[in-house]
C-alpha cells in the first residue's frame, strides 16, 4: 500500500527534454519560472499556454499523466482563485450583495492566477521532474553550486545527501511495508481505535524502521570507507555532464520564449493586470 | 479433514501496469489438518506470495481461500480474526522484533488478541520453549540477540498466537546445521502438541524429507506437483527439470543401486540410509 506513493515521477523517454543536459534543464525551468511572472496581458497567457503545450508534446509524456501532477494542487489552485475574486478591487462592478463585491479586473485577475499556478506546475514537470532522473538532478545542483566549493560551502557533501537519501526511499518504502506485513501478521490493526490507539500502533513499526535505517547507513559508511571514499576532493565521474545539441536547442526554445512574452508585453497589451 | 483449501487463486502483482507481474496462477490445492506440509521452488517462484495469501496479507485477484470450509475473504473486517488463526512467520523475520524485551515482543501478538495477563504468560512460556529460546534470554533486549536468537524469538512471536495453522517463510535460512535441526524440531514438537497444522518453506531437501510427509512443488507461480514424499522424490528428473532435486543421501542410494546392492529406492533420510545399509555391510553399530 505504501508502495503506491509515488516519488520521483521520471517518466522514461527519449525526447530532447530527456537528453538534454540537467544542468540545462535546471536553468531553463528557473528561468521559466521567472518570466511566468512577467507575463501581464491575455496574449501573453495565450502565448505561455501555447508554449506550454508545445513543451508536453516534445516531452513525450502523456498528458493523462502530466495531468496527474496537477491533480493534488487542485485546490489551491481553486483557493488562490476564488480568493482573488473577492479581494481584487477595480473600476467595473459587476455584483453587490452586502459587503461582497465582485470586479470584471477580480475574475480576470482570478483567471490569470489560477493559469500561471497551473502553467508552473506543468512546465516544471515536463521541463523537469518527468524528464530528469533524480540521480542527475543532483548531479547537475552539484555542478552548477560548485562555484561555492571556493568560499567552502560542503557543496559535493551535501549533493552526496540528496542521492544517498534519495537512492533509499524506494528502500525505506518496501522496508515499513514489510514491517508492516509482519505486525498485521501478528495481528496489529492501524485503522480502529482513537488518534492515541493509532499512534500507538505505529510503535511496532517505526522502531524496527529507525534500527534498520540506522544499521543500514553504517553498513553504507563502513562499504564506502572499505572503497575509499574521500569527500569530493579529486573524485571523477562515471557519466560527466556535456552540453550537447539538445542543449543548444533548449536555448533557442528558451530565447523564443523570452522573445515571445516581451513581445507580447510590449505590443499586446489588451486584458492586462 | 481439509483445515484450508485453494481453489483457482489468480494473483498478480502491479496489476494494470507495465510492470504487472504474474506471481500466481490458478493454484489449487489441500492442506490436511495436522499435516506438515513442505513448499519447495527455485527463486521467485512464488513461494512467499502465496504464502501471504493463506493468512490474508494479500487478496487474490480472483479465486477462494477456504479456511474449514469458510471463505477468509467473505467478510474483510474480520480479517484480522483469521490472521490469528493462519500464523505467518515471515522470510528472515527478525525486523519484526521492536519491544523492550524479548517477553514482551512475544507477547505483541496475544496482547492484539486480547488475552488476560496469564494466558498471555503461559503461552509466552510455551512458544519460548517450542522455538528454543532458553528462559534467560526472555528478559534481554531483543537487539542484543544474535541472528539465530532473533529468528527464534520471531518465530515464538507468531507460535504464541497458538495458531490452528502455522506457516513459515524458510524459518532456517542462514542458520548452522545446529540451529536448523533446533528450530524444525521445535516446529514438529508445536504440532505433536498442539495439533495445528504447519506449512514450511525451505530450500534444504533433508530437512524436507526429514521432518514434511507432503511436498508441494511450486515452479512459475503454479503448482509443478504435489504428493507424499515418495511421489515427489520418486521422480528425480522431474525434479531437475526447473532446477531442484532429491536429498544427498538418496542419489547415494541410487548409486549404490546402480552398483548392485539392494537397497529401497525410497530412502530420503540419513537415518533410514543408515537402517538399510547396516545390515548389508554385516555391522551393527555406525
Ligand atoms: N512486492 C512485490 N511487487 C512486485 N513484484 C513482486 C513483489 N514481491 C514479489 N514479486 C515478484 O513475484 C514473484 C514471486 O515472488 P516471491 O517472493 O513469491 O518468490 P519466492 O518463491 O518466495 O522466492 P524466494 O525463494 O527467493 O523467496 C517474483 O517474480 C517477484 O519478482
Ligand atoms: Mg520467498
Amino acid at each position: 500500500m505504501m508502495k503506491d506513493v509515488t516519488l520521483g515521477q521520471y517518466f522514461g523517454g527519449n525526447s530532447v527534454l530527456h537528453r538534454a543536459d540537467p544542468r540545462a534543464k535546471l536553468l531553463f525551468s528557473l528561468l521559466y519560472i521567472v518570466m511566468l511572472f512577467f507575463v501581464k496581458s491575455a496574449a501573453g497567457f495565450a502565448f505561455v499556454t501555447l508554449f506550454t503545450v508545445f513543451l508536453v508534446l516534445i516531452s513525450g509524456v502523456p498528458v493523462k499523466i502530466v495531468l496527474r501532477s496537477v491533480r493534488p494542487l487542485a485546490l489551491i489552485i481553486a483557493l488562490t482563485a476564488f480568493l482573488n475574486i473577492f479581494w481584487t478591487t477595480g473600476d467595473t462592478l459587476l455584483f453587490e450583495w452586502g459587503f461582497i463585491h465582485i470586479y470584471l479586473e477580480g475574475i480576470i485577475f482570478a483567471l490569470f492566477m489560477a493559469l500561471r499556478i497551473l502553467l508552473l506546475v506543468v512546465g516544471m514537470s515536463v521541463a523537469l521532474t518527468y524528464t530528469t532522473t533524480p540521480l542527475a538532478l543532483t548531479d547537475a545542483i552539484e555542478e552548477l553550486l560548485s562555484p561555492l566549493k571556493k568560499v567552502h560551502v560542503p557543496v559535493h557533501d551535501f549533493a552526496m545527501m540528496m542521492t544517498i537519501a534519495m537512492r533509499f526511499i524506494p528502500t525505506l518504502i518496501e522496508e515499513t511495508d514489510k514491517i508492516m506485513d509482519a505486525q498485521k501478521a501478528r495481528g496489529a490493526d492501524f485503522e480502529s481505535g482513537g488518534l492515541v490507539e493509532k499512534a500507538k500502533a505505529l510503535i511496532p513499526i517505526l522502531i524496527p524502521l529507525f534500527v534498520s535505517a540506522f544499521k543500514r547507513a553504517d553498513d553504507l559508511a563502513v562499504a564506502m570507507e572499505c572503497r575509499c571514499y574521500r569527500g569530493g576532493e579529486g573524485r571523477t565521474k562515471l557519466k560527466e555532464l556535456h552540453y550537447g545539441k539538445c542543449d543548444l536547442l533548449l536555448l533557442a526554445i528558451s530565447t523564443v520564449f523570452v522573445a515571445g512574452i516581451i513581445l507580447c508585453n510590449v505590443f499586446l497589451p489588451y486584458i492586462s493586470i | 479433514m481439509t483445515i484450508l483449501e485453494l481453489s483457482d487463486v489468480c494473483y498478480t502483482y502491479d496489476k494494470g501496469t507495465p510492470e504487472a507481474n504474474e506471481a500466481l496462477s490458478h493454484i489449487d490445492l489441500k492442506i490436511e489438518k495436522g499435516s506438515m506440509t513442505g513448499l519447495i521452488g527455485h527463486t521467485g517462484c512464488g513461494k512467499s506470495t502465496l504464502l501471504r495469501m493463506l493468512n490474508g496479507l494479500l487478496r487474490p485477484d480472483s479465486g477462494k481461500i477456504l479456511l474449514d470450509g469458510k471463505d477468509i475473504w467473505e467478510n474483510p473486517k474480520e480479517i484480522s480474526k483469521v490472521r490469528f488463526r493462519v500464523g505467518l512467520v515471515m522470510q528472515y523475520p527478525e525486523y519484526q522484533l521492536f519491544d523492550e524485551t524479548v517477553r514482551a515482543d512475544i507477547a505483541y501478538g496475544p496482547k492484539n488478541m486480547k488475552l488476560d495477563e496469564q494466558e498471555i504468560a503461559r503461552r509466552v512460556e510455551a512458544a519460548a520453549s517450542f522455538a528454543g529460546l532458553t528462559p534467560d534470554l526472555l528478559d534481554k533486549s531483543p537487539f542484543e540477540l544474535s541472528g539465530g536468537q532473533k529468528r527464534r524469538a520471531a518465530i515464538a512471536g507468531v507460535m504464541a498466537m497458538q495458531p490452528e495453522i502455522l506457516v513459515l517463510d524458510e524459518p532456517a535460512a542462514g542458520l548452522d546445521p545446529k540451529g536448523r535441526e533446533d528450530i524444525f524440531a521445535g516446529l514438529e514438537r508445536y504440532r505433536r502438541e498442539s495439533g495445528a497444522t504447519v506449512i514450511v518453506v525451505s530450500h534444504s531437501m533433508e530437512d524436507m524429507a526429514r521432518y514434511c510427509e507432503r511436498l508441494i512443488v511450486m515452479n512459475d507461480g503454479a503448482i509443478y506437483m504435489e504428493g507424499t514424499q515418495a511421489q515427489v522424490f520418486g521422480e528425480p528428473e522431474k525434479l531437475m527439470q526447473i532446477g531442484l532435486g532429491v536429498p544427498e543421501v538418496t542419489r547415494l542410494v541410487a548409486k549404490l543401486r546402480e552398483g548392485g546392492m539392494p537397497l529401497s529406492p525410497d530412502i530420503y533420510t540419513v537415518e533410514a540410509a543408515k537402517a538399510a545399509l547396516l545390515p548389508l555391510l554385516g555391522g551393527e553399530r555406525a
